[in-house]
């Protein structure tokens, strides 16, 4: 096991997280995500994970989407927003972030201690 | 957009063709739209934006790679790798399981008895007893007795180490079955 195949873990277990908090705080694209997550190594992700990551939330209701027109003559953009349902389970997903990093600290004390 | 990024999305989109018309084309718009955003606004090169990307198959393979999942759509090719591996494993482990795990526990336990017979043979014929039930023999040469300890202590530390490097031959292979199995999971 090296550090890579855990980083990606973590990544692949959080990644999710990561985007509804994002997407709670306003609409984003696909790109502006990437652009957003490439700021953090340990969550960068491309286009062949963040694309079937955002569709698949899409597909189970969490998020909803639309096309926007751009300002700058660009194409129109696909925006996601979240759900009702999205803001539960992103509430459900905080506590249980919040039960890891408690359990973590709480075992880091007992072996310094 | 130039032609190679359009063959990309028509490429995309042959690969998508198990799902339906307007996901497909719900997708490669979004990947057109950001096409020409890195274009326009960050000045890629069209080689720079279909390397940023990856293969067409790649990317296509992971939109398929989650409905796959999701929906559980019968695959033909997933069910020949499932198939290929445990019927792999099946077959080797039939063999390697078994032959591996009694070789060695056999080996190792020769690799103690040796030297043990040795020191009974060696013991004897100091107080000038020959023990007929012990007997070094390689081939046509018979071992004196007196050599009988020192032989049998090369003897078994040779079997002990055998033993020890079948135990772990078998145990890299289920280590390398289990990260077949890990593998095909995800």
């Amino acid at each position: 096991m090296n550090i890579e195949d855990w980083k990606s873990q973590i990544k692949r277990g959080t990644l999710e997280y990561s985007i509804l908090l994002m997407i709670d705080k306003r609409a984003y694209y696909g790109y502006e995500i990437m652009s957003e997550l490439e700021k953090y190594p340990i969550l960068s992700a491309k286009e062949n994970t963040i694309y079937p990551l955002l569709r698949r939330l899409l597909k189970e209701d969490f998020l909803s989407s639309f096309w926007q027109e751009t300002a700058e003559g660009l194409p129109p953009r696909k925006y996601y927003s979240i759900t009702e349902k999205g803001k539960e389970y992103l509430g459900a997903m905080s506590v249980e972030w919040g039960n890891l990093l408690t359990a973590i600290e709480g075992i880091k004390e007992k072996k310094n201690g | 957009m130039d032609k190679k990024m359009q063959d990309y999305l028509d490429q995309i989109d042959r690969y998508l063709r198990p799902m339906a018309a307007f996901e497909r084309a719900d997708i490669i718009n979004e990947i057109k739209s950001e096409m020409l955003e890195l274009q326009t606004q960050k000045g890629m090169s069209s080689e720079e934006i279909l390397e940023r990307l990856g293969t067409p198959r790649e990317l296509a393979k992971a939109y398929l790679g989650e409905s796959l999942v999701k929906n559980n759509a019968f695959s033909f090719r997933k069910l020949i790798i499932v198939y290929g591996f445990y019927g792999f494993v099946g077959f080797t482990g039939m063999f390697v399981l078994p032959i591996c795990s009694v070789l060695s526990v056999g080996l190792m336990f020769c690799g103690v008895i040796a030297p043990v017979a040795g020191v009974v043979k060696f013991a004897g014929s100091l107080i000038g007893m020959n023990i007929p039930w012990v007997v070094f023999q390689f081939g046509d040469y018979t071992a004196p007795a007196y050599m009988a300890f020192p032989l049998s202590v090369v003897m078994g530390v040779l079997l002990f180490l055998a033993g020890r490097g079948t135990w772990k031959l078998m145990l890299l292979y289920i280590q390398t079955v289990s990260v077949g199995k890990r593998k095909l999971q995800s």
